[in-house]
């Protein structure tokens, strides 16, 4: 197993109060898999991400669960054990590569493009500027940007939105990484340059055996590139399964109404989850979701008793009650009829 | 003037014509220097009461400026835009004030569009202010009417848009759109800025709308999936000119022009079987779009077409008619030469099944 | 166990108002009055500023009436030390120094506002039109402002006062016309980028005139800095009045006004009789610094999102 990931739980801690925005996360990334990570805004699917790498944005800290990567511990929160700020160096950014979604804040704005992707290949690979530079020209060439000899002098603000993004990830594949972590990376981009850049990982994931972890709302890139899909909600992993079974035998009540939002399976009036999205600061008793959902029931324990991830096939785990049932009743759901210039909440 | 598109015109009954775009141009001086962004080149097309037009195009193409143009809220450089039997270009800047009352956009942030001071009911009733006699209690009344149309509680009226989500401000921008009952709305990306989870309720409400005010849309848009759900019919555009124009259905069953498959095939459909053999699909496009301040003198594609021959590199491209419900901006597939049957380019599963 | 939808946050806030599910949290409200009760909650300092600020502005109305002994009327008593009689003693007149302490902001005070009332509106609304419509009369109007900023103010204000006459009005416009094109330029620079934004254009959509959208759209939006910049301008336009009263450009005494009572006891300092020239003194600074510190406490909250 490439990386896996037992239990994680990160917090934000706040004044008076701590906001766990993921609870107990395990997730496996076998090498050369896609390992697609969904859910709605505000799911924790990006602070799971993040916290691989054990790093956490602003006041967050990484609060129990461990992550083990090619059998070694990078960190295990119950033994109080990490590797020290330079054993990380070896792992961040040589081993596991990072692209996130808002490319203008990663690249330093007064050095240049290609100063900084040759550097940051010379740091994780002891090459030579020589060698450097030409590692950085074929990448830019590899991730579609037009006549990379004038571009790597180019600064960060010379470049578009798409282009800073594709040059970030021109900068995160450099030192070859095993795994890649990428958040929302290709959202912002043209589908014809997102076809080119997703081709290109998958060749890596082919030939490298690069594993990835993709962050994306976009189910198309999800069906189309990842062999595996976890679906987060409320901070928990709530299902995940092979990418077909995902798309075809879906279980969680969450992963129904995602679909059915981007036209996939049923119709998204029908199986929508109602209100917000839960606040992790003050989750329910019972399944956290309860409150939203359309197919809760008191008989099943939904309100009183929390679900465990619990195997639903071979390989596909999900984490509600009434996981066997919910198929059916998605089914028979009917839309709400719409009253007059009423609210459809 | 007239472009030297061909005709543009589409078969129809002349009384359901809403809009007809000829030979729209706009230009931009680049700033500190002498060069010219040409964002939109000889644009024609024509909208019919009750459709919804589509452009769709990636970033760069000239959508959003197209979108501007046509309600003459950026000033065209050249070409002819008759709304109702006006001609946008010959008005007085107080007729053209008053026309607006029946053309109005909604735009892609919706957070940028709303006054951040403004009350929400005071927002939505400003076409009312302007174009009707209406007394403030009467506006208030219908602020509320409009936020149920568009599925807002009447409490929202009094609310600042920095109370509101992003989801509930762009219900607003489109209270204040469909306010004064107007004959047509640009949606310019109206979802792109949302979190997705919403993109499908404002894409139904916009439907339901439509069917009860009679309303017509022009959707502009770089999701084609979105596009193909909402249209009637599209134009696809390419570096400020628009590359083909056809029927919905037409448009995704047989696209002609090689940019347009190409756009088509790189749509990720959200079916993991349509997986398989994506990788060996014919039309592919490299590279990324040329700037359009340097535009090439043949064929805008030619530096990223699979198709490219020697001629596209000198010959300007015309739109070519195939059919009354067909243009295309290619010679090669004007003549047949690019005969592309739906099965050869691997329309992703799903989608042909909705097609046919 | 049945749970209450609302007890969890499951259905909020936003939820109530309608509307889909949304990923984005609602931001707080961003209302006038929240704002002034974070800028009340900012310090102690803040508070010691807006009490001074508001004494002054009491005194503006009552100050006269306050007076313990006739204002301009000469006595004998003349450079008595301060006693339980004279509280803040008398100056070389005889007059009561207390009571024209407390008369003087009917003067300074209202100078100030005034002066700065006509600066701020003037200038706004310059601001406004030479931001809304660009071209070659706003470049006008702000080369104006370079050459009237160009000059040493103080020289200026003296020049322009002596030539056109002392009295009120005219100490009032010179401190306004100085005051100008800081507001011409402060409001000038955010309408510039705020014409750009799209909600101007959707007003220009939704029918509004090109004035209408200036006036309602625009200048609502980029009056913050002006405003933060009110009490700084209050502040430095009753020194001014203090100072060319000192040096006899500005109000004529027997007039209360602290500029000409500071003036009255300079030549006494030196023998002893600090009293006369002290207390006016102490009271310009305590209300400059007063509008000084809620200018700060005013620009921390206003600009801070911009």
């Amino acid at each position: 197993m490439l990386l896996s990931v037992r239990g994680l739980s990160v917090e934000y801690r706040q004044v008076g109060s701590a906001n766990r925005t993921v609870t107990g996360a395990s997730l496996e990334v076998p090498a050369g898999e896609v390992v697609g990570l969904v859910g709605e805004s505000g799911c924790g699917k990006s602070t799971l991400a993040l916290a691989v790498l054990g790093m956490t944005r602003r006041s967050g800290q990484i609060v129990g669960g461990s992550v083990e990567f090619e059998g070694q511990k990078l960190f295990d929160v119950s033994q109080g054990s990490s590797l020290t700020e330079d054993e990380w160096r070896a792992y961040r950014g040589r081993e596991i590569g990072l692209v996130v979604q808002h490319p203008r804040g990663a690249f330093n704005p007064v050095k240049r493009i290609g100063e900084q992707i040759d550097r940051h290949y010379q740091v994780h690979s002891g090459a030579s500027s020589g060698e450097a530079r030409r590692r950085t020209l074929e990448l830019l060439e590899q991730v579609g940007i037009n006549d990379p000899q004038r571009r790597v002098n180019s600064f960060p603000h010379e470049l578009s939105g798409g282009m800073a993004q594709r040059a970030l990830i021109a900068m995160a594949l450099s030192p070859s990484p095993k795994l890649l972590i990428a958040d929302e990376a290709t959202t912002a981009l043209d589908v014809t340059i997102q076809e080119q850049i997703l081709d290109l990982l998958d060749e890596l994931r082919r030939t490298h055996k690069l594993g990835m972890i993709v962050v994306s709302h976009d189910m198309g890139v999800v069906a189309n590139y990842c062999d595996r899909v976890y679906l987060m909600n409320a901070g928990e992993v709530v299902e995940h399964a092979p990418v077909e079974r995902f798309f075809e035998e879906v279980a969680h009540p969450a992963a129904i109404a995602l679909l059915a939002a981007q036209g996939v399976g049923h119709d998204h009036r029908a199986v929508r989850l109602r209100g917000l999205p839960v606040d992790t600061r003050r989750v329910p008793p019972g399944c956290r979701l309860h409150l939203r959902c359309p197919f809760a029931s008191s008989d099943a324990g939904c309100s009183t008793v929390h679900p465990e991830l619990s195997n639903f096939h071979d390989g596909h785990q999900v984490r509600c009650h009434r996981a066997a049932d919910v198929t059916a009743l998605a089914q028979a759901a009917r839309p709400p009829a719409e009253s007059d210039g009423g609210t459809d909440v | 003037m007239s472009s030297g598109d061909g005709d543009s015109r589409v078969a129809g009954d002349p009384a359901d014509l809403l809009l007809a775009v000829d030979g729209l141009q706009k230009h931009f001086r680049v700033h500190g220097s002498k060069s010219v962004l040409q964002a939109c080149n000889n644009v024609s097309f024509e909208v019919r009461r009750g459709e919804t037009f589509g452009i769709v195009g990636e970033s760069g193409s000239g959508k959003s400026t197209l979108g501007r143009c046509v309600l003459r809220l950026l000033e065209p450089s050249g070409g002819l835009i008759e709304f109702q039997g006006h001609e946008l270009g010959a008005l007085s800047k107080r007729e053209l004030r008053l026309l607006r009352k029946d053309m109005q956009i909604v735009y892609q942030e919706p957070m940028e569009s709303l006054n951040p001071l403004w009350r929400i009911g005071n927002q939505i009733t400003e076409p009312l202010r302007n174009f009707t006699s209406m007394s403030k209690a009467e506006r208030h009344a219908r602020a509320v009417e409009l936020l149920g149309f568009v599925g807002l509680r009447p409490e929202v009226a009094d609310a600042l848009p920095g109370a509101l989500s992003t989801g509930m401000q762009q219900r607003c921008s489109i209270a204040r759109a469909i306010a004064a009952e107007p004959k047509l709305i640009v949606l310019d990306e109206p979802t792109s800025a949302l979190p997705p989870e919403t993109e499908t309720d404002i894409v139904t409400l916009l439907g339901d709308l439509q069917e009860r005010l009679d309303l017509s849309y022009i959707f502009i848009s770089h999701d084609l999936a979105l596009v193909r759900r909402f249209c009637d019919r599209v134009a696809v555009m390419y570096l400020g000119q628009v590359v083909e124009i056809a029927d919905r259905d037409e448009l995704f069953a047989r696209p002609r022009h090689p940019y347009t498959q190409g756009l088509l095939g790189s749509t990720l459909t959200p079916n993991p079987r349509a997986r398989v053999g994506r990788g060996d699909r014919r039309v592919r496009l490299e590279g990324e779009i040329p700037s359009p301040i340097d535009l090439p003198e043949g064929c805008f594609l030619a530096s990223r077409c699979p198709f490219v021959l020697e001629r596209c590199q000198s010959e300007f491209q015309e739109l070519r008619v195939l059919s009354d419900r067909h243009q295309t901006r290619c010679w090669r597939a004007a003549e047949g030469d690019l005969e592309l049957a739906p099965e050869d380019q691997d329309v992703p599963a799903s989608s042909r099944e909705e097609a046919g | 166990m049945s749970v209450e939808p609302g007890e969890y946050g499951a259905v909020g806030d936003a939820a109530d108002m309608g509307g889909e599910r949304s990923g984005d949290a609602p931001l707080p409200p961003a209302g006038m009055g929240a704002q002034v009760k974070e800028l009340l909650r900012r310090s102690w300092l803040v508070r010691i500023g807006l009490f001074l600020v508001a004494v002054a502005v009491l005194l503006a109305i009552v100050g006269p009436y306050l007076a313990r002994f006739p204002l301009e009327e000469a006595t004998p008593n003349a450079n008595l030390p301060p006693s339980t009689t004279y509280w803040f003693g008398t100056d070389p007149n005889g007059f009561d120094v207390f009571s024209r302490v407390l008369a003087a902001p009917r003067i300074d005070v209202a100078i100030a506002l005034v002066a700065t009332a006509i600066a701020f509106f003037i200038g706004s609304a310059i601001g406004l039109l030479t931001g809304y419509y660009r071209g070659w009369p706003g470049e006008f109007v702000m080369r104006i402002a370079d050459l009237i900023q160009s000059f040493p103010l103080y020289v200026l204000a003296i020049i322009i006062v002596v030539l056109t006459g002392r009295n009120f009005q005219n100490i009032v416009l010179v401190i306004a016309l100085l005051n100008i094109p800081i507001y011409v330029r402060l409001v000038r620079s955010q309408v510039l980028s705020l014409r750009e934004r799209t909600f101007v254009e959707a007003g220009k959509a939704a029918g509004t005139t090109d004035l209408n959208i200036a006036v309602r759209h625009v200048l609502p939006n980029g009056l913050s800095p002006a405003l933060a910049q009110v009490p700084i301008t209050i502040g430095f336009a009753i020194l001014i009045t203090a100072g060319l009263s000192f040096i006899g450009a500005g109000v004529r005494p027997p007039t209360p006004e602290w500029g000409v009572m500071v003036a009255s006891g300079a030549e006494s300092i030196i023998i002893g009789e600090w009293w006369i020239s002290f207390f006016p003194g102490v009271a310009i600074s305590l209300t400059v610094f007063g509008f000084a510190v809620v200018g700060e406490a005013l620009r921390a909250v206003f600009l801070r999102e911009v």
